[in-house]
């Protein structure tokens, strides 16, 4: 597995930085005005002819700063790179049509421009100290190994993906329904929470999700960029599937990329993989635990897993074996009040109204 | 009151021809000497720049140069822009969340709409003054207005959100 990236350099009078970029679309956002946005767009475009900025990049490739989207974005050369300012504030069909090109976009913006999907690694913070910039990674905060966790939020859909491999080893996981709604999602937990979102997509809610870790400095995100990522770097698929090389640039988004890698490497294997089904048997074997959880992706959950597995109850194993197809019947916040064997037996007994 | 729009391409057909996406050129060319002279704005200026009148339209900046009003932030003419333009709708993407308490002040004393596309973080206490309405809906806490954003995000994975956006004329 290879993700690629490009290195821009950035040199001006008031400092120098570099940025990555992983996938098409890369922000360098200001949440407060008067932050300096403008100010570097302007002294980028216009000082270059006075040799006082300059813009360099690893692969040699030609760029462009704009003060909007382009009119036509089709007029520049293929990975052709485009800086632009207040993108937002173009046509919406004008900002429609970069999803559909083969270039790579830095947005200086505070408004993430609409059906773009943008990595964890590809949001960046500027900041200003009277007139020099400053340009930090994204400021997420992650989970930090051996960190204690009393739920697990996963964006997931309910015994799906993430949810579906977790929910084997830890007894409170949380179903989100999907990105936009996992704000949603950690309403419903409380003390530690940890949450499964596939960062590589994280679009707009990436601000939202910044507000709650104000509120709730016990919210945290998984350092992962997608289930999918974890699932093929894992010992279990690269050992009995091999991997592919392939360069992250071949999708547009790193999404695809790692969905595609996963689906492509175990096709017609028993560890066949299709993104929204349920998963394969031996993912869900508790002997692969370590073979699934052993990567530089996975690691961190080694011990908050495998504490929960050998000594919590799995609320929700138990009642999937006691209930069978019943199971369906039960809510999801059923389900989250069985703490022990007695809570679940509790409910187990009103099944018996459905027979 | 201040009325959100979630998505321009919820903005209402009729109201279209209102709409002020970028508010930079707007406030350039709009802007007079009087305006300087305006109290909401010397304290807009003040709070986002930290920059004060000196003359006219000389701006003092928070270097203590003289500086022209085309170098104000992006912020600072939005708000500007919203203060004096009370018949516009204009695009909320260009506010920072230091604008939003003056954004609050400013709808305490009329109403105001504005397009937001981003997750503008009130703060608990501007939430709580109820001053803000999504969809006719007062939402008065940071769940609620949360959920709102959130409501909206899911509809820009709809199949059909694409045609709606480039039908939308903004």
């Amino acid at each position: 597995m290879k993700q690629d990236y490009v290195t821009v350099d950035f040199k001006s009078k008031y400092g120098e930085f570099s940025i990555k970029l992983y996938g098409r679309f890369t922000c360098i956002i200001g949440l407060e005005s008067g932050e300096g946005k403008s100010k570097l767009l302007d002294d980028l475009l216009n000082k270059q002819h006075i040799k006082e900025t300059s813009i360099t990049n690893d692969r040699n490739l030609p760029y462009e700063i704009l003060s909007n989207a382009p009119n036509d974005v089709r007029n520049y050369a293929k990975n052709t790179i485009l800086i632009m300012d207040e993108v937002s504030t173009s046509e919406g069909a004008k900002v429609l049509d970069m999803c559909k090109v083969d270039m790579y976009f830095i947005m200086i913006c505070r408004s993430m421009p609409i059906k773009n999907t943008y990595p964890i690694c590809g949001i960046y913070h500027l900041s200003t100290v009277g007139e020099w910039y400053a340009v930090e990674p994204h400021k997420l905060k992650l989970y930090q190994e051996n960190l204690p966790v009393d739920y697990i939020v996963t964006e997931a859909e309910d015994y799906h993906s993430e949810h579906e491999l977790v929910s084997k080893y830890f007894p409170n996981v949380i179903s989100a329904h999907g990105r936009d709604k996992v704000t949603k999602g950690i309403r419903k937990a409380w003390g530690n929470i940890l949450v499964f979102a596939d960062l590589c997509n994280i679009g707009k809610a990436y601000q939202h999700w910044l507000a709650i870790q104000e509120r709730q400095r016990n919210v945290y995100f998984y350092d992962y960029q997608s289930f999918e990522q974890l699932l093929y770097v894992s010992p279990l698929v690269q050992q009995r599937c091999g991997e592919i090389y392939l360069s992250s640039f071949s999708c547009n988004t790193l999404e695809t990329y790692y969905n595609m890698l996963l689906e492509q490497v175990t096709n017609g294997t028993e560890l066949e993989y299709h993104h929204g089904e349920h998963l394969a048997e031996p993912y869900l074997d508790k002997t692969n635990f370590n073979k699934i959880f052993d990567s530089e992706v996975g690691r961190a959950l080694i011990p908050l897993l495998s504490d929960s597995n050998s000594s919590s109850f799995n609320a929700v194993e138990y009642l999937q074996n006691k209930a069978g197809d019943k199971f369906k019947y039960f809510t999801q916040l059923q389900i989250d009040n069985c703490q022990t064997q007695e809570d679940c037996d509790e409910l187990l007994q009103s099944l018996r109204w459905l027979d | 009151m201040l009325d959100i729009i979630w998505g321009r391409e919820n903005v209402p057909k009729e109201l279209v021809p209102k709409v002020i996406m970028d508010s930079r050129e707007y406030f350039n060319y709009y802007k007079t000497e009087a305006w300087f002279q305006d109290e909401f704005v010397k304290e807009v200026m003040l709070a986002i720049d930290k920059a004060t009148v000196y003359a006219g339209e000389a701006i003092i900046n928070y270097e203590g140069k003289c500086v022209s009003p085309t170098v104000l932030s992006t912020g600072c003419k939005c708000l500007c822009c919203i203060h004096f333009f009370k018949d516009n709708i204009f695009y909320g993407g260009q506010l920072g969340n230091n604008c939003l308490p003056l954004l609050i002040k400013l709808a305490a004393t009329r109403d105001i709409t504005i397009i937001l596309e981003h997750f503008a973080d009130f703060t608990d206490d501007d939430l709580a003054k109820g001053l803000i309405r999504v969809n006719g809906t007062v939402v008065d806490n940071f769940d609620d207005y949360g959920d709102t954003f959130s409501d909206w995000c899911v509809t820009t994975e709809s199949d059909d959100y694409e045609t709606r956006l480039r039908n939308c004329g903004l």
